[in-house]
């Protein structure tokens, strides 16, 4: 699994721009906006945290949960684990599309 | 149905009783104590945890869930335990297991089988249902089995959120042919288990918790636990089948996250008939929960103690019980409840035992937590001093005689009723 670098230097973070990528991205958008609908969305950037947007553990259950449903995929769980960004989440579920 | 004298070839639980501790605190005082913010536990029930004084231990713990369960039995059922089981994630020894200790302090016969399960928060789900298949087998008639899930808690300022919901106590259930508190349906059960590493205990003082893994492994196992269910028992419908739910509860966040999914996936049932269902069916179970916290394998079995102490139980009611462990193993299974529990149960004075503990302020608590997060550490020699903490025990009102740690003297524990 690939892990973002944080830092100042940080190349552009071109992940989910491709087509699979784009609809994993806009699926799991919308469902954090539907579950935490306070949620600003001009902050969910593939280089933020779910956490970082104010969603607890169980409201990232429920959005991982409700986007897994809507693309019909399974991700295996041990592929997930705390403070993933959006990148790398979109990235996870766009290899069981 | 689960009637005393009309329960022939039934088995499961015919008693149980619940140690929630001595001492308490509230989880406002610990949110404001730890600087948590308290809009994180928006909509979870979660009113107080409990706390361990420094001479309770996993087996202090399971001794004094168990023995006013024994005391309220006749002489002649404590005779026919031929079998008890420990279960916990809190071992003292690699070898030498807690039921040992508990079997001597007890007072139980010597014809009998000493076994320590563990399996994180599955574990005790694991024993009871082992019991009852032995049981059932009808190879020692009017058996008895005795199941103690007993943990202590390691959580501090480091498991964050975690701290406030992380309880210490322990479970007693008798297990039998007269099953007066839960009377097990043979053969229906659903099973659901894979490794991975949600949460773990790897060393004797350190608790480990990836909080999204371990909620993701609990959701698919629900789902899966209970679809393995519906290959067993024909016609089996969550949202019909159980008048009341059970789930593993380490906290109420996770228990109505689970009930949401199975509830959206299976009915696609919109988000205000989820939450009448889960008022009706699940919230029951999460009054004592939320006044213990996680008793890791006794979780579910304080959450039945909850739904029987609360729900209306005028006739048989159908329960749907879920028992998840990390690592991780799971199990959904059912049982039958009615009036004869909630009088067993209600024997127990579970509700007032809670309020009767010793309140603790946030100073008094990590002043508590210096001296028993060590508890599991092994040490071949120390000495403690029960009368030391008189302060906390003066506090309990209608406080019952309870075993205490008195020291360890070449790595054997020693232990005083006080």
């Amino acid at each position: 699994m690939t892990r973002p670098s944080f830092g100042p230097e940080r190349t552009p973070d071109t992940r989910g721009t491709d087509d699979a990528g784009e609809r994993v991205l806009a699926t799991l958008r919308q469902n954090t906006a539907e579950v935490v609908p306070e949620l600003d969305l001009a902050l969910f950037t593939p280089d933020r945290t779910l956490s970082e947007l104010g969603c607890n553990s169980i409201d990232r259950a429920d959005i991982v949960t409700m986007t897994m449903e809507a693309l019909g995929i399974v991700v295996p769980v041990h592929e997930f684990h705390q403070g993933l960004d959006i990148g790398t989440l979109v990235e996870i579920m766009r290899k069981q599309l | 149905m689960n009637d005393a004298g009309d329960n022939r070839g039934s088995f499961g639980i015919e008693a149980m009783d619940v140690y929630g501790g001595s001492a308490s605190i509230s989880a406002q005082a610990l949110f404001a104590g730890r600087g948590l913010d308290p809009q994180r536990f928006d909509n979870v029930v979660l009113n107080r945890r409990a706390v361990a004084l420094p001479f309770e231990d996993p087996v202090t713990h399971a001794v004094n869930a168990a023995r006013p369960l024994l005391d309220r039995i006749p002489q002649r059922d404590r005779n026919r335990i031929e079998l008890l089981v420990t279960t916990t994630e809190s071992g003292i020894d690699y070898s030498k297991s807690v039921s040992t200790y508990v079997h001597e302090h007890l007072g139980l016969g010597r014809n009998c089988r000493l076994l320590e399960m563990k399996q994180a928060c599955y574990s005790a789900t694991g024993a009871l249902q082992l019991a009852v298949g032995h049981l059932a087998a009808g190879i020692s008639p009017g058996a008895k089995a005795l199941i103690i899930s007993t943990d202590i808690s390691l959580a501090d300022e480091r498991a964050q959120y975690a701290e406030p919901a992380t309880g210490t106590g322990a479970v007693a259930l008798l297990v039998g042919d007269r099953p007066r508190v839960l009377a097990v349906d043979l053969g229906a059960f659903g099973l659901y288990s894979f490794e991975t590493l949600d949460s773990a205990r790897p060393l004797p003082d350190l608790d480990i918790a990836d909080a999204d893994r371990s909620l993701l492994a609990y959701l698919e196992c629900l789902s899966h636990s209970f679809a393995d269910y519906r290959t067993r028992v024909e016609g089996a419908d969550f949202a019909t089948t159980f008048d009341q739910l059970a789930l593993h509860t380490p906290f109420s966040g996770m228990v109505r996250a689970g009930h949401r999914r199975l509830m959206r996936e299976l009915y696609a049932t919109s988000p205000k008939d989820i939450q009448n269902d889960y008022e009706r069916r699940v919230e029951p179970s999460l009054t004592y929960p939320g006044e213990v916290g996680n008793l890791f394998s006794g979780s579910l079995y304080l959450a039945l103690a909850s739904l029987i102490d609360h729900a209306p139980l005028e006739g048989p009611a159908r329960v749907g019980l879920f028992s998840y462990g990390s690592g991780c193993s799971s199990e959904f299974f059912s049982g039958v409840v009615g009036p004869d529990s909630a009088a067993e149960v209600g024997r127990a004075g579970i509700k007032e035992r809670l309020a009767n503990r010793a309140e603790l302020t946030f100073a008094e608590y990590t002043e508590l937590l210096s001296h028993t997060l060590g508890c599991l550490r092994p040490v071949s020699d120390r000495t403690v001093d029960p009368a030391g903490y008189g302060r906390y025990l003066d506090r309990v009102v209608d406080r019952p005689k309870m075993l205490a740690l008195t020291g360890v003297e070449g790595y054997h524990r020693h232990y005083e009723w006080i």
